[in-house]
C-alpha cells in the first residue's frame, strides 16, 4: 500500500499544503473568523438576556406579571450560525485555493508531464490529488470542530449531549462535501486554462455567483424579508395565514425558489441549518425528522460532489487538455 | 511628463479591455445591474400585492385592527437598492482585480527593468497607472449608470425624474470612490508582495474583513444577513460589547460609510425621499469625508509602495 502511487501523491499533497504559506494564512484567517462569530453570537445572546431581565424588572415595578415575555433560550448548536456562514464563504475560498495550488505547482514547475512519464497513471495522479486534499480538508474541519467543542464547553461551560455531537459531526461531514466541490471546480479550471491565474479569477467569479449573488437575490426577493423582523410578523399573521397568502403568488415563489435551488450553497445551508437546528422549526428535532425533510438537499450536494470528481477524472484523461499543458 | 503619463494610462486601458477575465467580471456586473432593476421592480410589485392579499386574509379571519401598509410610498429609486450590495460584493472585487492586473503583468513578464531603462520617471509611471485605472472605473460606472437608466425606462411606471436621475448618478459617483479604494488595494499588494497568488489573495482577505468582519463586529449581524439591503438599514448593536466595537471600528468601516451615504441617495426608506443631494451629503458629512480620506490614503500608500519598489531586485513567484 505504501508504494501505491495514489497514496504517495496524496501524502505529498498533504505535506506540501501544510507547509504552504497561502494555505496556512487562510487557515489562520478561518480560525479568527470562527472565533469572532462565536464571540459575537455569545455577546448577542448576553445582550438578549440583559434586555429580557430589564423588561421583566420594569414590568414587575409596574405591578405586572413578567411571565408574558418569552425568556431567551440557549441552544449551543444555534451559536454556530456565523461559523457555518463563514465556512460557506471562506471555506469555499480555501477549497478553491487548494484546487488551484495542487495543479498550479505541477504546471509551474513543469512536473506534471514528467510525473506522467513515470509509471504513474492519470487516474493515480488525479486520485492522489483528490485523496490528499480530501484528508487535508477533513483535518481542517476536524480542527475547527475540536476548537468549537473546546471553546463552547471550556469557556462557556456548556456541554454538548451525544445527539448534539452527532449532529455537529454530520454538519461538518456535509461541509467536507461542500468544500470538496469547490476544490474540484478550481482544480478542473486550473487543468483547463493555459494561463493558470485566469483559472483562479474565473473560480472566484463562479464562487461569487453561486455563493453570494444567487442566494442574495433569492433572499431579497422573499416578501417576508422586506421589513426588519419580517413582514408577516408585522401583520401579526399565523403560519397558516402566511402560507395561504404565499400560495396566491406561486409563479413568483417558484422562480425565487428555483433561483435559490440552482446554488449548491443554498442546499448546503438548508441541510446544515436544519441539522444543527439553526432553522427554528428543526431545533430539537430528531435526525429522522430532519432527513425526511432535507434528503433532497443532501442528494443535491452529494451530486455536485460526485459530479465534480468524475468530471476532474474525465477532463484529466482527455488527451487534448493534456496537450494544452505541454 | 503629461505625454508619458497619458501613454501609460492609455496602455493600461487598452490592455485591460483586452483581458478576458476582466471582461467576464464586467459582463457579470452589467447583467447584475440590468437584473437588479427587474428584481427590484418585481419585488416591489409583488410585496404590494402580498399586502393586499394579507388584508383580505386577515379580514376573512375577522381581524379588526389591520396594520397599515408598510410599503406605501416606496420610492422609484429603491428598486436599485440591491446595487449597494452588488457594488460592495462584485464592484469592489472587480476593482481589486483591475488594480492587481495593472502591475502584476509587468512584474511577471519582467519588463519593469526595461521600462525604467527608458526616460520615464517613477512618478509618471505610477500616476499613469492610477489614471488608467481611474478612467476604466469611471467608464464602468458611467456605463452602469446608463444601464440603470435604460432599464428603469423599460419598466412600466418607473420613469425617473431629473432629481432621481441626479441622485442615482451621485450614488454611482460614491460607488466609484468605494471601488477606487479597492483597486488601489489590489495595486499596492501587486507591488509589495513576492508571490503572485498572495498578491490577489491578501487584498481579498482585506475585502472579506471590510465586507463581513467589521460589519459583523459592529452590528452583531451574521455575514449572510448583511447581504440583505433590508438588514443593513437597521443596526442591531446593543449592549456594551457592540457599543464599544461600534465606537472603535466605525472609523475603519469603509463599507459602513459607503452604505450610510448610498441608502439616502437610493431612497431606500420613505424619509429619504424629501432629501436633496446636498442635504444628504451634509447629513452624512462624516461618512463622505471618511470615504474621501480613504481615497487619498490609498493613493498615498500606492505612491509610497511604488517608491520602495526595487526594480533591479524584483522576483515574482507563482
Amino acid at each position: 500500500m505504501n508504494n501505491n502511487p495514489i497514496f504517495i501523491i496524496a501524502k505529498k499533497e498533504y505535506t506540501d499544503a501544510i507547509k504552504n504559506v497561502l494555505f496556512l494564512t487562510l487557515l489562520l484567517f478561518l480560525f479568527i473568523l470562527v472565533s469572532i462569530s462565536l464571540l459575537v453570537t455569545a455577546f448577542n445572546f448576553q445582550s438578549q438576556v440583559a434586555q429580557y431581565n430589564t423588561a421583566i424588572a420594569q414590568l414587575k415595578s409596574m405591578g405586572q406579571i413578567g411571565a408574558i415575555l418569552e425568556k431567551p433560550q440557549y441552544f449551543p448548536l444555534q451559536m454556530l450560525r456565523g461559523t457555518i456562514e463563514y465556512l460557506e464563504i471562506i471555506g469555499a475560498i480555501i477549497g478553491i485555493i487548494l484546487g488551484y495550488i495542487c495543479i498550479a505547482k505541477e504546471k509551474g514547475n513543469n512536473t506534471m508531464l514528467l510525473l506522467l512519464s513515470r509509471p504513474v497513471t492519470k487516474t493515480s495522479f488525479i486520485g492522489g490529488k483528490i485523496l490528499g486534499n480530501s484528508l487535508l480538508i477533513l483535518s481542517l474541519l476536524g480542527l475547527i470542530l475540536i476548537f468549537i467543542i473546546s471553546s463552547i464547553s471550556g469557556i462557556g461551560h456548556v456541554f454538548f449531549s451525544s445527539i448534539e455531537l452527532l449532529k455537529l459531526f454530520l454538519a461538518f461531514l456535509f461541509s467536507y462535501i461542500y468544500l470538496m466541490f469547490f476544490f474540484c471546480l478550481s482544480a478542473l479550471l486550473s487543468i483547463f486554462f493555459k494561463n493558470i491565474p485566469n483559472a483562479l479569477i474565473v473560480s472566484f467569479a463562479i464562487w461569487l455567483l453561486i455563493v453570494l449573488i444567487i442566494p442574495q437575490i433569492g433572499d431579497t426577493m422573499d416578501p417576508d424579508n422586506q421589513i426588519p423582523g419580517g413582514f408577516f410578523n408585522s401583520m401579526h399573521m399565523t403560519k397558516i395565514q402566511q402560507n395561504e397568502v404565499i400560495s396566491k403568488f406561486r409563479t413568483y415563489e417558484t422562480f425565487r425558489n428555483a433561483l435559490e435551488e440552482s446554488s449548491v450553497e443554498k442546499h448546503y445551508e438548508r441541510l446544515v441549518f436544519a441539522t444543527l437546528g439553526i432553522k427554528d422549526i428543526y431545533n430539537g428535532k430528531s435526525l429522522n425528522v430532519i432527513f425526511k425533510d432535507k434528503w433532497g438537499d443532501f442528494i443535491w450536494i452529494s451530486s455536485y460532489y460526485v459530479g465534480s470528481i468524475l468530471l476532474a477524472f474525465a477532463l484529466f484523461k482527455n488527451k487534448r487538455v493534456l496537450e494544452k499543458m505541454s | 511628463m503629461f505625454e508619458q503619463l497619458s501613454t501609460v494610462a492609455i496602455n493600461e486601458i487598452r490592455v485591460l479591455v483586452r483581458e478576458k477575465t476582466f471582461l467576464l467580471l464586467l459582463l457579470i456586473f452589467f447583467l447584475l445591474t440590468l437584473f437588479s432593476a427587474y428584481i427590484g421592480w418585481s419585488t416591489k410589485t409583488t410585496i404590494l400585492a402580498v399586502y393586499r392579499q394579507s388584508v383580505i386574509t386577515l379580514k376573512q379571519a375577522g381581524t379588526a385592527n389591520i396594520p397599515s401598509n408598510p410599503f406605501t410610498g416606496i420610492a422609484h429609486l429603491s428598486i436599485f437598492r440591491n446595487m449597494i450590495i452588488y457594488i460592495f460584493l462584485v464592484g469592489s472585487l472587480m476593482a481589486i482585480v483591475v488594480g492587481h492586473r495593472a502591475f502584476i503583468r509587468e512584474r511577471k513578464s519582467g519588463v519593469t527593468q526595461l521600462i525604467f531603462s527608458k526616460p520615464l520617471s517613477r512618478s509618471s509611471f505610477i500616476l499613469g497607472k492610477i489614471l488608467g485605472i481611474t478612467i476604466v472605473l469611471l467608464m464602468l460606472i458611467i456605463a452602469t449608470f446608463l444601464v440603470s437608466i435604460i432599464s428603469s425606462a423599460l419598466i412600466p411606471n418607473q420613469q425617473l425624474t431629473m432629481l432621481e436621475a441626479a441622485k442615482l448618478f451621485s450614488f454611482y459617483i460614491v460607488s466609484f470612490l468605494y471601488m477606487f479604494i479597492f483597486s488601489m488595494l489590489g495595486l499596492i499588494f501587486s507591488i509589495i508582495l513576492p508571490t503572485e497568488s498572495l498578491t490577489l489573495l491578501v487584498p481579498m482577505i482585506f475585502w472579506v474583513a471590510v465586507t463581513f468582519i467589521i460589519p459583523e463586529l459592529t452590528t452583531g449581524q451574521n455575514p449572510v444577513a448583511l447581504l440583505n439591503p433590508t438588514n443593513i438599514i437597521q443596526t442591531t448593536s446593543q449592549g456594551p460589547f457592540f457599543n464599544f466595537m461600534h465606537t472603535v471600528l466605525s472609523p475603519f468601516s469603509v463599507e459602513q460609510h459607503y452604505t450610510t451615504i448610498s441608502q439616502p441617495l437610493l431612497e431606500t426608506q420613505k424619509q429619504f425621499r424629501s432629501l436633496g443631494i446636498l442635504e444628504i451629503i451634509k447629513q452624512n458629512g462624516g461618512s463622505f469625508l471618511s470615504l474621501m480620506l480613504y481615497f487619498f490614503i490609498s493613493v498615498f500608500l500606492t505612491f509610497y509602495s511604488f517608491g520602495r519598489y526595487k526594480v533591479t531586485n524584483d522576483k515574482i513567484y507563482e
